[in-house]
């Protein structure tokens, strides 16, 4: 490569010039995530995976010793969301099968339903990581009271025309949101293993659904033609794939 | 040792983990603040980074690979950062300054900021070549090799930013002599 010796030399003093080293927090918030996200991975992965993560957060606060406070913090905080919140399921062949998001929900309480269409979901962001695509997702009320909804911690990834490319299995114990006027509530969605008919258009989306077969809401994907939620397929073809999500937070 | 603690840190071990990405996290906060040149953002890149290596760390099926894989998954959450950061973007709108204050003419400083000027126009992909290859010390097939992209495209990325850097400082005046490549 053809390289000015000068403008060599001032990049990469101006590049040293910068920190060597993390924050004294970054292992410390770092680590209080992570109990955080895999308690609610728990119910999926197992009570193995449950139970190392709560061991993991014990002991690396011992190794780590400014990691101590935070991640013990953070470990009490999940207990509060149990582990078979998590969601499991399989690849299926896509059907078009798009729900509007404006269905009517159920009676749940004397607070007041969550019109569906004050509740905007969206997708923030994909990330990739090796085998799976994490998405992060925002459920936004726009409506001018508290109400409440179904917990929609039913996942479904979305192809382009509405079709289920992995779709979640219905957890046993569902919960209630409470949202109150303009709140935002946050939840990560994990998808992995997509052995399906390839997907070459987007965007592809997630979706929640209601309890009882009300419907669903669908996010917002990243983009109009996002494909970055399509994890790569490491199995066989037809294997089915995974879709796990967190409970939603504030 | 190493290897111990990542075959642990494989099976569960939060301990091995722990010790594993300690050692590792300055070096992906340097890299991750040099790619974005923001502290917060950096943090949370990393941050994000460590909890996808959590996950993801089962997968991981050569132990020599641990520090590249690991690096590639703070460089995917650098470009995550800067596509946030790109969409707040385009909705900022600048204004002018009433009263500029008068430029440094420190040469050093000068060019320092032209640097960053002109660093920050680079895209991602480009500002991770150059801060993987000047600063990480890496080659382009180490870089390729740990972004699982081609060489050439390395290459390509790193001349094209290192055109547009060399420009942005020979621009200043106290530059640096040319030697053929046109300014972008």
């Amino acid at each position: 490569m053809t390289m000015d010796r000068e403008t060599d030399r001032l990049i990469r003093e101006w590049l040293l010039d910068g920190p060597s080293a993390a924050p004294p927090d970054l292992l410390a918030s770092a680590f209080s995530e992570i109990p955080a996200m895999n308690a609610r991975r728990g119910g999926l992965a197992g009570t193995r995976s449950f139970l190392m993560l709560r061991r993991f957060t014990g002991v690396a606060a011992s190794a780590v010793a400014i990691v101590a406070v935070v991640a013990l913090a953070a470990f009490m905080l999940p207990r509060a969301f149990p582990p078979g919140n998590s969601i499991g399921g399989s690849v299926t062949t896509p059907t078009p099968s798009y729900t509007p998001t404006d269905t009517p929900l159920p009676t749940i309480g004397p607070m007041g339903l969550c019109d569906a269409s004050n509740l905007v979901a969206a997708i923030t962001s994909w990330t990739g990581a090796a085998g799976s695509r994490i998405a992060e997702v925002s459920l936004h009320n726009t409506g001018l009271s508290t109400c409440e909804t179904p917990a929609l911690d039913q996942a479904q990834l979305l192809g382009p025309d509405g079709s289920i490319l992995i779709g979640g299995s219905p957890t046993s114990s569902p919960a209630q949101l409470v949202m109150s006027p303009d709140a935002i509530l946050r939840t990560m969605i994990r998808v992995s293993d997509y052995c399906g008919p390839a997907v070459t258009s987007g965007p592809v989306t997630v979706a929640f659904l209601l309890g009882n077969g009300a419907g669903r809401v669908v996010a917002n994907p990243w983009n109009p033609t996002d494909l970055s939620g399509v994890p790569p397929c490491n199995s066989a073809p037809g294997t089915p794939g995974s879709i796990e999500m967190q409970p939603w937070t504030p | 040792m190493y290897r111990d603690l990542l075959d642990e840190a494989q099976h569960g071990s939060g301990e091995a983990f722990g010790m594993l990405v300690a050692g590792s996290v300055d070096r992906c906060y340097a890299i991750a603040y040099r790619i974005l040149r923001d502290a917060e953002r950096a943090h949370d890149s990393v941050q994000e980074a460590l909890v996808g290596a959590w996950i993801d760390l089962p997968s991981l099926r050569d132990p020599a690979r641990f520090e590249a894989w690991l690096t590639r998954l703070v460089v995917n959450a650098c470009y995550t950062e800067a596509r946030r950061e790109r969409r707040w973007q385009t909705k900022l709108r600048l204004l002018p300054v009433e009263n500029p204050v008068s430029p440094d003419t420190t040469g050093a400083v000068a060019d320092r900021d032209e640097l960053e000027r002109a660093f920050g126009r680079l895209t991602v992909e480009q500002r991770t070549v150059v801060v993987l290859h000047y600063f990480g010390g890496q080659s382009s097939e180490e870089i390729a090799s740990m972004l699982r992209i081609p060489a050439g495209t390395v290459r390509s990325r790193l001349h094209h930013a290192m055109r547009q850097l060399r420009a942005a400082v020979e621009s200043d005046g106290r530059a640096v002599p040319k030697r053929g490549d046109r300014s972008a």
